[in-house]
């Protein structure tokens, strides 16, 4: 049981204390008095600032709710990504976890492959089917007008176009960062790894150009489709050790068309932005 | 003279051949409007319309002064809109928090300690406060629907559009909603579409009955009730000659429509002048007719 307090805190030590201008000693000798002595603690109560004592309960309620945040939400605010965009990438609803993993093991398969067999084959195979992996990450974003919370989305002053982009980013971004990555460990093949970039942004900004028009899905899937057949159709007759060159995508004027290309169908995009509105009126104005 | 939050004139919605809305003009302004109307009446595409989502065929909208079918005015207006739709969808594995926070920053909150004071203002008004960590998915379902007034709520919208929203709700719940939606319209509009009279009766200071896209009624709930006044009734058997009928729990018959024989005069509520208002029309009486309108 705890002793009855022997002595008293007079009002300047109180109000010393209350202000915060007592030393540490004081304050932790007067802090520990308090929780035993309710007469000093009522003696305490006019000298608090209401003010101050809500501002002090509101930090603690705050810190007591802190919710647990997600370590890349955390990253990405340490990256210098301001929170509230950081908290939508984490939060906004994405396959993006069982993405990274197919993608992973889809590039393991294609470094395998290449490390097997040494031939070319593989990094053809890869610069190909990487564009893809980013492109139908863009598709997956599309399901934004299948979100279940799509009528709330809907009536928010955030842009369609907004919302929709933050969840492609979502997916795209570690997409790009994983396929990148699993290029260059290629071995011995240095900058031709990182050929599928162009491309797949060039496939993207015209994914999403068209798709102000069209249902993106349909359009990534034409695109995608297109893109490895003019692969295919290239490689034909091909030697291994031509392939990569044999695809005019992967050639320097065929990647310059590419930049120009994603840059020609970004600006459409940005024109016709409203156009990714959740709502019916976005479909019709 | 207060002047209207939203207007209408002329306002139309037709999906196929079915027309949801039919040149319907009315206006709204500060408190409680409920709307009353069978499923298919045409009180969504109504709200909707209001709430910005949908875009209507012909006629002219106003809300909040803006036109919503211009890109800064339907911003202008969700800037001040709280919505809650009929079909709300929320993300399971999210807590009620988390998924507050998402819409409030999609709400333009980004001050992230104001933001969350708000958020936790919002579900404690609902009485989530001890619930606000859970998960979703784990909530009941009356709970989920508070969660979703609970973002409705968020930054003390000038317009609270809502549809169905207390549906699911037991009756301490919806006390707890009528506090909370009567306390927002003390200063402001809130239009509450509903299938509960009893809400109607508690909460509005004016009823619009919506059916086959076209307004029936518009004024007080007394002056709803005074419509039925003289034409409901209580008898020990059913009367093929009144519009409605239901066995009540005395044992007693319900009639509403002309007078029977041998039936006594009663007072009438508001659900008897709705009933009379869009029931089964005149020699098509059926005991289980009110039944079916009960789900």
């Amino acid at each position: 049981m705890t002793p009855y307090p022997t002595w008293h805190a007079d009002q300047i030590l109180l109000a010393g204390y209350v202000a915060g201008a007592l030393g540490r000693s004081q304050t932790a000798s007067i802090e520990s008095h308090l929780t035993s002595c309710a007469s000093c603690r009522s003696s305490m109560v006019p000298l608090a600032s209401p003010d101050r004592l809500a501002r002090n309960l509101a930090a603690v309620i705050d810190r007591v709710d802190q919710r647990q945040e997600h370590r890349l939400e955390l990253a990405l605010v340490r990256a210098g990504v301001p929170e509230h965009v950081a908290r939508v990438l984490i939060v906004s609803p994405s396959e993006r976890g069982a993405w990274v993993v197919g993608v992973v093991v889809a590039l393991l398969v294609a470094i395998a492959a290449e490390a097997f067999s040494g031939s070319g084959v593989a990094l053809f195979v890869l610069l190909v089917a990487a564009p893809l992996l980013p492109l139908a990450g863009v598709a997956a974003a599309a399901t934004f007008r299948h979100d279940p919370a799509r009528e709330i989305l809907a009536a928010v002053p955030t842009r369609g176009f907004s919302v929709f982009l933050t969840r492609a980013l979502a997916v795209v971004v570690p997409t790009i960062v994983v396929a990148l990555g699993a290029a260059l460990l290629l071995p011995k093949r240095g900058w031709e790894a990182a050929l599928w970039l162009l491309p797949s942004c060039g496939l993207m900004a015209i994914t999403l150009a068209l798709g102000s028009w069209l249902p993106i899905r349909a359009v990534a899937r034409t695109l995608g489709t297109a893109w490895v057949l003019a692969a295919a159709s290239a490689a034909q007759g091909a030697s291994a050790a031509d392939l990569v060159r044999s695809y005019a995508a992967f050639r320097p004027a065929g990647q310059a068309a590419m930049l120009a290309l994603t840059l020609v169908a970004g600006a459409v995009v940005a024109v016709r932005r409203n156009s990714f509105d959740l709502i019916e009126i976005g479909r019709t104005s | 003279m207060i002047a209207s939050t939203i207007e209408l004139s002329e306002v139309t919605k037709t999906y196929g051949s079915t027309r949801a809305v039919d040149a319907v003009s009315v206006s709204f302004g500060r408190g409680v409007t409920g709307l009353l109307g069978p499923n298919g009446a045409g009180k969504t595409s109504l709200l909707r319309i209001i709430a910005t989502v949908l875009a209507a065929d012909s006629g002219t909208v106003r809300v909040l002064g803006e036109d919503p079918g211009d890109v800064s005015g339907r911003l202008s207006i969700r800037r001040r809109l709280g919505y809650f739709p009929q079909e709300p969808g929320y993300y399971d594995n999210l807590s009620a928090f988390d998924f507050v926070d998402y819409i409030a920053i999609l709400k333009e909150m980004t001050d992230r300690k104001a933001r969350r004071d708000e958020v936790r203002r919002v579900l404690t008004e609902v009485g989530l406060d001890d619930m606000m960590h859970k998960r979703i998915k784990t909530l009941s379902g009356g709970m989920r629907r508070r969660v979703i007034v609970a973002q409705a709520l968020l930054g003390n919208p000038e317009l609270l559009v809502l549809d169905e929203p207390a549906s699911g709700l037991d009756p301490e719940q919806r006390l707890r909603f009528r506090e909370t939606v009567s306390a927002v319209a003390e200063q402001h509009t809130v239009l509450l579409s509903t299938h509960q009279t009893d809400d109607v009766a508690a909460l509005c200071q004016r009823v619009v009955v919506v059916d086959h896209g076209r307004i029936l009624h518009d004024g007080t709930p007394e002056s709803l009730v005074e419509q039925a006044r003289g034409r409901v009734w209580l008898a020990d058997q059913p009367d093929s000659s009144a519009r409605l009928s239901w066995r009540t729990g005395s044992g007693q018959h319900r009639l509403i429509g002309d007078p029977p024989s041998g039936a006594n005069l009663t007072e009438p509520a508001l659900e008897d002048a709705y009933l009379l208002l869009v029931g089964k029309r005149a020699g098509t009486n059926s005991e289980a007719s009110k039944a079916d309108g009960e789900r």
